[in-house]
């Protein structure tokens, strides 16, 4: 389970901060705009994400297995840029029908406002076709610097897809009988007067 | 005699066609994993699987033949 849970937060968590790089002027997944931005590039695929290039309503699709190589950095800050030490704190959640779960999260302190890194990671099967809502923000000495949310499948076909209709099949047949009526007998003269 | 389909097998159907339709939409990107409509399908279908079991136009409504009509008890014969 928490292998599990380490390959997906991975992967969504560089999803979503992949998602923040200077591009089109009007999409971006973060509020307010601009003020953090990302981008991540999926080296066996070749597939790049920015988050200036999306809208928070987009779905990014990503392989089930790669190696991203990622940056991010706040307003105004170029990669490798460091400054005063501050407290940090941020999480990247994963958005379920009823509340949501951690899948990372980050705090202490750092002089660093802008990062860079390269990740492989490798997604089990049935989250394949999943469309999941991602949100995340990032806190500067408690204080709300940036947030943004974005959708994200991971390609292929979901093998629980198989399951799902072979479950269909079952509780339709199972409806339908349960629909035909049965008869009961509540009282007949023969009860009271056998022979 | 009375008439009717088997609830306990309605409710089961159903619950079980709302966890497989859930699951359908999930797994085919249809709806988000964060959509309140994965919770409310299976309990929503589980009430009318027994609605179903009751009231499905499935097979007579009427007794098969053999049976005897509902009349009271006559001791004198």
């Amino acid at each position: 389970m928490a292998a599990i849970r380490r390959a997906v937060s991975a992967a969504l968590l560089l999803t979503v901060a992949i998602c923040a790089a200077p591009g089109t002027a009007h999409a971006d997944v973060i509020t307010p705009a601009g003020a953090c931005v990302g981008s991540g590039h999926w080296v066996k695929s070749g597939q790049t994400e920015r988050s200036t290039a999306h809208q928070p309503s987009d779905v990014i699709t990503v392989p089930r297995t790669d190696t991203v190589q990622w940056a991010g950095n706040i307003k105004g800050f170029a990669l490798g840029a460091v400054g005063p030490r501050r407290p940090i704190s941020g999480e990247v959640q994963l958005d379920l029908p009823i509340g949501s779960v951690t899948i990372d999260s980050w705090g202490r302190t750092s002089v660093r406002y802008a990062n860079q890194g390269e990740h492989h990671y490798d997604l089990p099967a049935i989250l394949s076709g999943i469309k999941m809502k991602l949100h995340g923000q990032h806190r500067e000495s408690g204080r709300v610097v940036c947030s943004g949310s974005v959708f994200v499948k991971v390609k292929g076909s979901n093998p629980l897809v198989f399951g799902a209709l072979g479950l269909l099949v079952i509780s339709g047949g199972m409806l339908f009988f349960a629909g035909r009526p049965v008869f009961r007998k509540l009282w007949a003269f023969e009860d009271v007067n056998p022979g | 005699m009375r008439a009717r389909g088997r609830p306990i097998l309605g409710a089961l159907g159903g619950l079980l066609l709302g966890i497989s339709l859930s699951l359908l939409l999930l797994t085919t990107g249809r709806v988000a994993l964060d959509s309140k409509l994965l919770v409310i399908l299976p309990p929503v279908l589980f009430v009318l699987g027994i609605v179903w079991a009751f009231t499905a136009p499935l097979g007579p409504r009427k007794p098969p033949p053999g049976w005897r009509p509902k009349t009271p008890p006559d001791s004198s014969t």
